[in-house]
């Protein structure tokens, strides 16, 4: 019973969050939110069940265990960063917001030139044939994004000509890729369709005794 | 202490006696004996007062360090002992107190011994003209304008009588006892009548050694008998004082009065001046006579008898003193013979300049006056006593008998001065042997003149002309005097020119400006070129100035007020400081032993005295500026001159005066228009007295000037012209126009007011432009005007612009028939399996991943779930196919998620796959940070590591690492922060549409395996034997299929649509 409910709850949220194919609508909102909302409970109860219980439980029993004390740091940017909600002393927040932003940005930094530019850059693999062309579709794609040229009599600023020219190569490459991200996201979304559509088809039936071929 | 003048007892503190204001020294006895020593001068007291310069001789120098036994030696090599006494106070050049004829005696001796004959060194000695300011002239021995006059009889006259006599003693004895009672330098010259006659007994002895030459006479040494020797040489002192008296006693009216001639016929042994002289030198010498000395002879002159009174009334003389006085007139005459002889020689005209040497000596010291105003101030011959000329005559001996001498030759007026000159005469032995050597040069001179009279002849001729000279000076004097004098009156042809030039400055001229000095002269005396810088020395000596004025020059209303306060005020307070402030000149010598004498000045008037506004800037000088106080006759203002009283000074003159004495400022009502005041400006200015008003001074002054207009009276009436009255102030302008009855306002914030200004038109009336021509614009402004206009209009509609877009969106129907579409398809696809047939390729190869888990297998596999239940249709098979595969092959999952909901989906996962062993890690925190620390876990080295700690058992030991993730990032971070660090293989589980971003990584090998979509998950399946899985790919194909379509359809669509439009367009 409680499977059909969650089913059958589950069933009118995916109808109104398809509702969206019809337009914005507030039933789709509606779904939106509460989509949101139970995710964002969702996460909050695994972040309260699986970070912060736990670390209170090993603070509360032994507060000054040496190997508690390192966690005092996360635990203080942790209170600050509720002090945002308290107008008069929001600023205190900042720190803890600038510790996260910042370190998060480093630590994504190096794991970005350590982790994707260098190896992309030097991981052609065996094909140098593959690895040039890699190479040249990585330069013109930033060449696309370069939009210094020099301004006109008429005040517009006019690329190069050699520049727009590859600026058109990077363009080309970039509607490749968001093609075969498009189409790989069209399938994504098309299998999660029949996906819940066989789901709720093969729920009805089998409320109904019946099944899919 | 008993005053040596008068006798009267004073206090012993005393330093003037209270009677008759004569001197008391300290030193001084009180005996009424024998003379013993002249009265010290003030520059006996105060040496260092004056500057000597260093051409004045030691002897006249003070030297208080040798004492009085030095003076004395000095004394036996030039000077006679009276004279050292008298030089040893600077007073001999000091104007404020002066020696009495000593310098006068002095300048006579030398002005014969230079002899007329020589130019260059007949002028005065180094050390006397050193005391001429520099840059002066030859001294005025170059009168050569005399020279062809008759000579005027020198000391040849008398000098030569002595030379006859061959009973001449060394020196008198008088003159001894002088000399010796000048050591003490006490004994006042009043005690002379006790025991005088002896005296003169050798006055001849000494006289005659005169003519010895070089050979100083002997002093006598018993000063007892100072008159011994000169009654031995047959010198009768009495007579001779009786031959005096008349002299001393020509101001009393009545008296008779012998004539020059007469007296010198008299006194055949000791010549009338010598006489004098002795009398004077016995005389006191009071500061205050100078004053009166320093008047100039012409200034005695027309004094007349109020030259007299005016010393009468002011001090006493001794009947000593008088016959002394006479002998002033010797002294005078040396210096006088000496002149008149350069003259004589040079043949030159005279200037009318006062001499050098006498401006140096005679006039404005008063030292040197005393000798020369001995002669100057002679009894006057006015018309009120003619009888009184004649007297004089004896003081002159040298003149020529029978010729009247003049007036300002006199020495009668001067008696103590003239005794100090006489005693200088008597006592100066080098001093004589000089003259004598004149004389001979003079002598000489005369020969030379007169060829063929030689000697005695010439001397007789010399005489004569001088007598002629001596007429002719007497005939100018004046009527009065001519007639108080008619032996002189006839011969007033004789006069020389330079007396008579010394006698046209007399105050009957009644310019005294007139005179010039010497440029030499001028410079020592006051600037007179200008009346305002000449006049404060008249001001500063206001005194001085008045003993000059004439009391018949002028009604008492001339008399300044000033001078009037003063007469009124302070001189009569002067009186009761008398005995301290100062006396006057003749105070100190008023004594109950010149009754006679005190009578005769004492009656005289203040009627005849020099006006102050005629006397000369430099005669301020010349009077001694010692007496501060007014003369007596002045305290007394009744006494003022009718002349002065009541009048005022010249502005210029106030300005000069002392401010206690200066006059109140010019009334207003008698400045002119544009001197008076502003109203206020002159509130502390004195008020105008009656006197000032009523005098007539100012009122004739002013008479002379032009009457004053009003400022602009001249101007006529005009106009204003508007743009003069456009800058009238405008309170003005609302004064004139706020009429009296002014309505009070109505309306506005100032209603109910009266008197409120109006608007003024300007502001209120409308402002109208006028435009004096059409603007010139151009073609181009033009053009830029309309495309202003343009763009204002175009800039509303391109807003309604937006509005048509939002009409230009897709038609929602056409997205229900798109989903009718899709779902159609999806069902078809699960509904008729056999619709079309599908074979589904895995995008990426699945063998990779299969050899991974396949590789670690019995061993642990790090399983994460960072997928949301979105994808949840897809991912969710493809984690049961590993989940289930993981647990064929008998490895642990330990499981995790960085999503809440995917640590929820992973439980679910895990839970469902049977036999799988499983850890849950948990929620993985921090992203990136977290994902690091996980990475040091999973390379550690040793199992259960302190990196590994907070992570269940076996996460450091995890043979792969599973990543099931729908999110590029979570996919992007686990590459770049574990997979970059640890050495744990990766396997990605992603959806299609993550394949593209995952296919790099595992081309570089990042990724050891991906598994990409339904499509690698039906074929891992298949691959691993899972058949629990089913995967239907026809509704997937058919809805891919149909979205292909759509695509396709879409974009001809609206590709021809867009090209309609832009047809549309252009053709719009």
């Amino acid at each position: 019973m409680n499977e059909t409910i969650a089913v059958l709850i589950g069933f009118v949220l995916t109808l109104l969050i398809y509702s969206y194919l019809v337009g914005d609508n507030p039933l789709y909102r509606l779904a939106v939110h509460l989509l949101v909302g139970v995710s964002a409970a969702y996460a909050a109860v695994i972040a309260v069940r699986e970070l912060v219980w736990p670390l209170a439980q090993r603070l509360l029993a032994d507060p000054t265990a040496p190997d508690n004390l390192p966690w005092l740091v996360p635990l203080i940017f942790a209170l600050l960063l509720l002090l945002s909600l308290i107008r008069p002393v929001a600023w205190l927040s900042n720190s803890s917001v600038g510790a996260l932003v910042g370190v998060g940005a480093a630590v994504a930094l190096v794991g970005a030139i350590t982790g994707t530019l260098i190896p992309q850059a030097i991981g052609g693999g065996d094909d140098a044939v593959i690895a040039a062309v890699v190479a040249v579709l990585t330069v013109l794609t930033l060449l696309y994004f370069q939009f210094t040229g020099r301004r006109n009599a008429d005040g517009v600023v006019v690329l190069p000509g050699w520049q727009r020219l590859l600026a058109s190569g990077g363009r080309l490459v970039l509607t490749i890729a968001l093609a075969a991200l498009f189409s790989g996201l069209l399938i994504t979304s098309l299998g999660l369709l029949v996906e819940r559509v066989r789901f709720y088809l093969s729920w009805a039936l089998d409320l109904a005794g019946g099944s899919l071929p | 202490m008993i005053c040596p003048n008068c006798g009267q007892q004073n206090p012993p503190d005393s330093k003037f006696c209270n009677n008759c204001g004569a001197r008391l020294t300290s030193g001084e006895k009180t005996g009424a004996g024998a003379p013993e020593s002249f009265p010290q001068p003030h520059g006996a007291d105060e040496p260092d007062a004056l500057d000597w310069g260093e051409d004045v001789p030691d002897w006249l120098k003070p030297d208080d360090a040798e004492g009085d036994e030095q003076v004395i030696s000095h004394v036996g090599e030039d000077l006679p002992t009276w004279l050292l006494d008298e030089g040893t106070g600077p007073a001999l050049f000091e104007d404020e107190r002066p020696t009495g004829g000593r310098e006068s005696r002095i300048d006579s001796g030398e002005e014969d011994e230079a002899g007329p004959g020589d130019q260059d060194k007949q002028g005065l000695p180094e050390w006397l003209r050193g005391l001429a300011p520099k840059g002066t002239g030859p001294l005025p021995s170059s009168r050569a304008g005399q020279a062809d006059e008759t000579p005027t009889p020198s000391l040849d006259d008398w000098l030569a009588g002595l030379d006859e006599s061959e009973e001449a003693p060394p020196a008198p004895s008088w003159l001894s006892g002088v000399e010796a009672e000048d050591e003490d330098a006490t004994g006042p010259v009043d005690s002379w009548p006790d025991e005088p006659q002896g005296g003169f007994e050798s006055a001849d002895d000494w006289l005659s050694d005169l003519d010895v030459g070089d050979d100083v006479p002997p002093l006598p040494e018993t000063p007892e008998e100072p008159w011994a020797g000169l009654e031995q040489s047959g010198f009768s002192v009495d007579e001779w004082l009786a031959e005096l008296e008349p002299a001393e006693q020509q101001p009393e009216p009545g008296a008779p009065e012998p004539s020059a001639a007469e007296d010198a016929e008299e006194e055949p042994g000791v010549p009338d001046w010598l006489a004098a002289d002795v009398e004077a030198g016995a005389s006191t010498k009071e500061p205050q006579l100078d004053a009166l000395e320093a008047i100039p002879d012409w200034l005695a002159d027309l004094e007349g008898e109020g030259g007299r009174e005016e010393i009468a009334g002011h001090g006493e003389i001794t009947g000593e003193d008088e016959g002394l006085v006479g002998a002033a007139g010797g002294a005078g005459d040396d210096w006088l013979s000496s002149l008149e002889d350069d003259w004589r020689e040079e043949g030159v005209e005279a200037d009318e300049e006062l001499p050098a040497w006498l401006k140096e000596a005679g006039l404005p010291s008063e030292p040197g006056t005393s000798g020369t105003d001995a002669g100057v101030e002679s009894p006057p011959a006015g018309p009120e006593e003619p009888e009184e000329a004649p007297a004089e005559a004896p003081a002159l001996d040298w003149w020529p008998a029978g010729e009247e001498a003049p007036d300002w030759l006199m020495v009668t007026e001067e008696p103590e001065e003239a005794g100090e000159t006489a005693q200088t005469g008597d006592e100066d032995a080098d001093w004589l042997r000089e003259l004598d050597a004149a004389i001979g040069q003079l002598e000489a001179a005369s020969q030379d003149v007169l060829p063929g009279v030689p000697g005695e002849a010439a001397e007789q001729e010399l005489a004569s002309e001088e007598d002629d000279l001596e007429t002719r000076d007497t005939a100018e004097e004046g009527p009065g005097e001519g007639e108080a004098e008619p032996e002189a009156g006839g011969a007033a042809g004789a006069v020389p020119d330079w007396l008579a030039e010394l006698e046209a400055t007399s105050p009957d001229a009644g310019d005294m400006a007139e005179v010039e000095l010497s440029g030499w002269l001028q410079e020592a005396t006051p600037d007179e070129s200008s009346p305002e810088e000449a006049v404060p020395a008249e001001a500063e000596e206001p005194e001085q100035m008045f003993e000059a004025i004439p009391a018949e020059g002028g009604a008492e209303e001339d008399l300044p007020d000033w001078l009037v306060e003063v007469t009124a005020s302070e001189l009569a307070a002067s009186d009761e400081v008398e005995g301290e402030a100062g006396r006057w000149p003749f105070d100190g010598e008023t004594t109950g032993e010149g009754p006679e004498v005190t009578e005769i000045l004492g009656g005289e008037s203040d009627d005849e005295i020099v006006g102050a506004d005629e006397l000369p800037d430099w005669l301020g000088d010349v009077v001694g500026a010692e007496a501060e106080e007014l003369p007596a006759y002045l305290e007394d203002e009744e006494a003022v001159p009718d002349v002065l009283a009541g009048q005022r000074l010249p502005g210029w003159l106030e300005d000069s005066l002392p401010d206690e004495e200066r006059a109140e400022p010019t009334p207003l009502e008698e400045l002119p228009p544009w001197l008076v005041p502003p109203v206020g400006a002159g509130a502390g200015q004195p008020e105008t007295t009656p006197e000032m008003v009523e005098s007539g001074e100012w009122a004739d002054v002013l008479g002379e000037l032009a009457e004053s207009q009003e400022i602009g009276a001249e101007l006529s009436a005009a106009e204003i012209p508007e743009w003069l009255e456009a800058l009238r102030p405008q309170e003005e302008l609302q004064d004139r126009k706020l009429p009296a009855d002014a309505e009070p306002v109505t309306e506005g914030p100032l209603a109910g007011l009266r008197g409120a200004v109006t608007v003024m038109p300007v502001v209120a009336a409308p402002r109208s432009a006028e435009y004096t021509g059409e603007p010139e614009v151009s073609q181009e402004q033009q053009e830029q005007a309309e495309l202003l206009r343009q763009l204002v209009r175009q800039e509303p509609q391109e807003a309604t612009r937006v509005v048509a877009r939002e009409r230009a969106r897709p038609s929602p129907w056409l997205r229900v028939l798109l989903t009718v579409l899709l779902f159609t398809a999806v069902l078809a696809g699960l509904f008729l399996p056999d619709l079309v047939a599908v074979e589904t390729t895995p995008v990426m190869p699945i063998a990779p991943a299969a050899e991974v888990l396949q590789a670690g297998s019995g061993r642990p596999v790090l399983v994460v779930f960072d997928y949301t239940p979105a994808f949840a249709g897809i991912l969710n098979d493809q984690a049961s196919v590993l989940l289930q595969t993981l647990a064929a092959q008998g490895s642990p999952v330990v499981y995790a998620s960085q999503s809440a909901a995917g640590l929820g989906l992973g439980t679910t996962a895990v839970e469902g796959v049977e036999g799988l062993q499983t850890q849950r890690l948990g929620y993985i925190a921090g992203e990136t940070v977290g994902l690091r620390r996980i990475a040091r876990c999973l390379g550690a080295e040793s199992p259960g590591a302190a990196a590994c700690e907070s992570y269940p058992p076996g996460t450091g030991e995890a043979a792969a690492i599973l990543l099931l993730t729908a999110e590029r990032d979570s996919l992007i971070d686990w590459i770049e922060q574990v997979e970059a660090v640890s050495e744990t293989p990766l396997v990605a589980g992603v959806t299609e549409a993550l394949a593209p971003v995952a296919a790099p990584y595992y081309a570089t090998g990042q990724l050891d395996g991906v598994l990409a979509g339904q499509a690698a998950t039906a074929a891992l399946a298949e691959a691993s034997g899972i058949e629990d899985v089913r995967l239907s790919p026809q509704p997937l194909a058919l809805a891919a299929w149909l979205a292909a379509a759509l695509l396709l359809v879409g974009n001809i669509v609206y590709f021809f649509i867009g090209l309609v439009g832009a047809r549309r367009t252009r053709k719009a």
